[in-house]
């Protein structure tokens, strides 16, 4: 499996090799923004970032990766990305990074695009100089039970050339060495997913071994308790769990910013999940008996409330299975 | 708190997947939840020629030979000994009365159940996965989560069960950049909180001996050393 990470004028495409086949899992791309990459640790309540600027291109991918460790996933991406002319500014592992701040500090597409396991992720940040300007690169490897996930987030001077995915005849101009060490060269076996509409997605799994699942898609405005409209994908795949067993109940708990009193934005975190079960009982003919709501305010926030950005994390329903293993 | 008292609380807050007695031994499918799910126990008067019925049914479950050496065992630790077993991991269990404690002050927990996604990460980070998960689902009793919180921010977990009037805190984690600030100490006041609620009167934990800080809090807290038990593992 092959795949073009990103391309950046003729001589500098940066292409990265996967040992398997692999899945597009998200995107984003902010043509021209500032961007706080990090590059040291979570430490005395911080994180060590440099303010770079540019077009900023963030992808994740998800591939089958039964056995490996994260380590044995990033050698081969960090040979490839050192071949590239990169240099590395720093590298940690989970702990060391600093866990669970570094993480949240961290800019991460939203689960399940990208799924970063707190006590199992490895993070590199490198650069290069290129004739418009210097560009940042940064990765941040994970894995589920037999998933591996890489996020790749490219900064680069805006004249760089949109991503593309490199079609399997082009291979041959992959200027990466191949994968050392890799196991297994998986034969030429190439096939490119652009982008992937994936359909098992992990909710129920997640669901029926007792996690719990953020909808990250769900849109609040702030102050609202009522569901933006339009179709959400996590609601879909929630309706067909709890449509496909009607013995299975849910808790939808909403959560609410830091603005404002704690009693009134527990009522509106209650609204929230309550507007979540509502659009699940109208639009998708759920059982209303299959689903509890219940509201917890600002009291565990995900995200830091000093940012908008944090702030819309923070705006959020997850869902959790009840009842498990007491049958 | 009776030693009996004490495993018959363990194993109601921290079940096995399934446990069934063979001959005098009490095997436990641990189904990956760690040692404490996973060790046989004697529970009827035994002979050395009963020590391999016991390491066949484990070795059957894929589980390593691993026995749990309470107070009175002392004749079954000898016997493993002789047979080149080594000690792993002596515990100590901590008790205290549940009204000892006062409740922590206002928004620095928060008892929940089942568990947000941030209890799940939190408890990830400090390696207790899907498996340990499972164990705390397992619970048939009143159960709860309790998330610790400092600036505005999740940063401990804990599981906290009851069996009678005996609560147990179990999966007790500080994200590290944050330890040594009062999670912990918040965590064991809301447990102690959450037990009163539910009825208990005493709030118990184990901890490995060489867990000096933990234990030092526990201590700290007037918890007291009220048992302790070793594995012999093959």
């Amino acid at each position: 499996m092959l795949l073009m990470a990103s391309s950046f004028g003729p001589a500098a495409a940066l292409t990265l090799i996967f040992p398997g086949e692999v899945t597009e899992t998200g995107v984003r791309v902010e043509r021209l923004t500032s961007y706080r990459m990090p590059i040291g640790p979570f430490a005395d309540g911080a994180l060590e970032t440099r303010l770079v600027e540019g077009r900023v291109d963030q992808r994740a991918w998800r591939f089958a990766s039964p056995g490996t460790t994260t380590l044995e996933i990033l050698q081969p991406l960090r040979d490839q990305v050192g071949a590239a002319g990169f240099a590395l500014v720093y590298e940690c592992e989970a702990v060391e990074c600093g866990g669970f701040d570094f993480r949240y500090g961290t800019d991460v597409l939203p689960e399940p695009e990208m799924h970063v396991d707190l006590g199992d992720f490895r993070y590199l940040a490198a650069e290069r100089t290129t004739p418009d300007g210097p560009e940042y690169l940064s990765l941040i490897i994970s894995r589920a039970v037999d998933q591996g996930f890489v996020q790749v987030t490219r900064v680069g001077p805006p004249t760089a050339p949109a991503p593309e995915v490199l079609a399997p005849e082009a291979g041959a101009a992959v200027s990466g060495p191949p994968t050392p060490g890799a196991a297994q060269p998986a034969a030429p076996q190439i096939g490119v997913v652009a982008t992937a509409p994936d359909d098992t997605l992990p909710l129920a799994g997640r669901l029926t071994s007792g996690g719990a699942q953020v909808l990250t898609d769900l849109v609040f405005e702030s102050g609202s308790g009522t569901l933006a409209p339009g179709t959400f994908a996590s609601l879909v795949e929630l309706a067909a769990f709890l449509t496909a067993d009607p013995t299975a109940r849910v808790i939808l708990v909403g959560h609410t910013d830091a603005s404002g009193e704690l009693d009134a934005n527990i009522t509106l975190s209650r609204e929230r999940a309550r507007s979540v079960r509502q659009r699940l009982v109208t639009e998708f003919a759920v059982p209303e008996g299959q689903i509890d709501a219940e509201g917890v305010g600002y009291l565990v926030p995900r995200a830091p409330n000093d940012t908008e950005e944090g702030r819309l994390a923070n705006r959020r329903v997850e869902v959790m299975l009840l009842d498990i293993g007491t049958d | 708190m009776t030693p009996a008292a004490l495993a018959q609380v363990m194993d109601a807050t921290w079940p096995a997947a399934q446990a069934w007695q063979v001959g005098p031994w009490m095997i436990r499918d641990g189904a990956g939840g760690g040692k404490r799910v996973s060790a046989a126990t004697a529970e009827a008067p035994w002979q050395a020629d009963d020590l391999p019925q016991a390491e066949a049914e484990m070795a059957a479950l894929g589980q390593p030979a691993l026995f749990l050496i309470r107070h009175g065992d002392g004749a079954l630790d000898a016997a493993l000994a002789a047979r080149g077993y080594g000690v792993v991991d002596p515990v100590v269990a901590y008790a205290c009365a549940a009204d000892r404690l006062d409740p922590p002050p206002p928004m620095t927990t928060f008892a929940h159940w089942p568990p947000l996604a941030i209890a799940h990460d939190l408890w990830a980070e400090g390696g207790i996965g899907p498996a340990r998960l499972a164990v705390m689902h397992r619970v048939t009793g009143p159960k709860a989560a309790i998330l610790s919180r400092l600036a505005d921010r999740p940063c401990g977990v804990a599981f906290v069960a009851l069996h009678g009037r005996a609560a147990m805190l179990h999966a007790l984690e500080t994200t590290p950049a944050r330890r040594r600030q009062g999670s912990a100490r918040h965590i064991l006041h809301a447990a102690a909180a959450w037990a009163r609620a539910q009825g208990a009167d005493t709030l118990s934990l184990v901890v490995t001996e060489a867990n000096v800080p933990a234990r030092a809090l526990y201590a700290s807290l007037g918890m007291q050393a009220v048992g302790q038990y070793h594995y012999r593992q093959a």
